[in-house]
This record gives C-alpha cells, structure tokens and sequence, in this order.
C-alpha cells in the first residue's frame, strides 16, 4: 500500500503545532493556550467524524454536541476573564 | 482583562489554530503507523521535522553560525525531544480503531491540569476562576464522551 502524498508533510505539522505551541505559552499563559487549543481539537476531531476524512469511519454530528462546544467557550472565557 | 488586548484574541485564535493542527497531525501519524510501523512512522516524522526546523533557522537566522546556541542551551531542555516522542507512540498504538473524539478527549485533562500547574510555577498565583473555567471544559468534554 502506497502511502498518500500528504502524509510526507508531517513534519511540517510537528514544527508548526511546537512553534504556534511556545509562543502561545509565553502570550497568553499555559491554562488558556490548552483550552484554545482543546476547543479547535474538538471542532477539527467533529469534522472529520462528521465527513470520515482520512479513511475514518463516519459519524455525524449531532445537534447534543453543541452543549459541549458552549461548555468549553465558558470554560475558555472564564480562563480568559480570570 | 486580557481582552482589553486585540492581540490577545489573535494569540487564543492561533492557539485554537494549533489544535486543528495537533488533530490532523495525530491524524496522518496514525496512517503512516498502519502502512510503515512506529519506529518507521516515527523516523519520518522527526527527521523531517528536524530538518524543516533546521531551515527556518538557517533562513531566519542568515548565518549557521548562530546555532552554536545550542551549547548555550541547559542540557535539560534538551530532553524535548525525548518527551514529545512518548506521547506521539502512545496515541499510535491506542487510537487505531476508537473514535477520534473518544480518543482526543481523554488526554484532555492531564493537559489542562498540567497548563494549570505551568501557569502557577510561571506566574505564581492560582486563579480561582481557571480552576472553575477547566472544571467547566471537562464537564463539557465528558457529557460528549462515545456512549
């Protein structure tokens, strides 16, 4: 099995994800940089559940879910707020 | 407070930014697992991220002269790398076959709860509102956990 073109720019996201990751860090503090970056996992993670990118199984979004995005986005506000 | 700060925003939109990055580089980990094996996968992502990392500095830097810092660098932060590896092998073998968001939402406290710690060794106060704001986001995280 060939493997796709794309999966040969990995490293590219590795450096980007430590690179976006430190300077971060060093702005906005630790606490808040992971719950920004918790909230854009969870959207990323439901759309490719949502459309089986990848070669993932599908599994579509449902409408429940939206209380765990406005849990996170008071949790990120109330982070941000102090 | 920090929103008085338009950059602010722009810092928590990048950091929002990294976890899509962070997803879709699990993502294509998992696949390149499934076709080279781990050491293989892990060889790849590496060495190329070293190297891209080795031209951005040469090219922001103009000069190869100045990666003599790392000599300057403590030796412990050297161990980066070494840290980094752990959890990219572990998600490896244990994501194949789960859901991504069952997968994803189960590192998410140890992460919160380890950038609580980093911000009070950094800052040296324990705001009481972020404690409040992570129990919230994990309340959030595991109402949606696969049923």
């Amino acid at each position: 099995m060939k493997l796709p073109k794309y999966c040969y720019l990995v490293g590219i996201y590795g450096v980007i994800l430590t690179v976006l990751g430190s300077i971060c860090v060093s702005k906005i503090g630790a606490t808040i940089t992971m719950a920004a970056s918790i909230l854009g996992q969870y959207i990323c993670s439901s759309i490719v559940d949502h459309f089986g990118f990848f070669g993932n199984m599908k599994r579509c979004f449902t409408i429940t879910k939206i209380r765990t995005y406005i849990l996170i986005c008071v949790g990120i506000y109330l982070c941000v707020i102090f | 407070m920090l929103f008085s700060k338009v950059g602010a925003i722009m810092w928590i939109l990048l950091a929002v930014m990294s976890g899509f990055v962070n997803i879709i580089n699990k993502l294509i980990n998992v696949k390149i697992k499934s076709i080279y094996g781990i050491v293989k996968g892990s060889i790849l992502n590496y060495f190329e991220g070293a190297v891209i990392s080795l031209l951005i500095s040469i090219l922001l830097t103009k000069s190869i002269n100045n990666l003599d810092v790392v000599n300057e660098i403590p030796k412990g932060y050297l161990t980066g790398g070494f840290f980094g590896i752990i959890p990219m092998v572990m998600f490896m073998i244990g994501m194949p076959g789960k859901s991504i968001l069952f997968s994803t939402t189960i590192i998410l406290a140890g992460q919160l709860v380890c950038g609580l710690i980093v911000d009070f060794l950094l800052e040296g106060n324990l705001s009481v509102f972020k404690i409040i704001g992570i129990i919230f986001i994990m309340i959030g995280v595991s109402i949606d956990r696969d049923k």
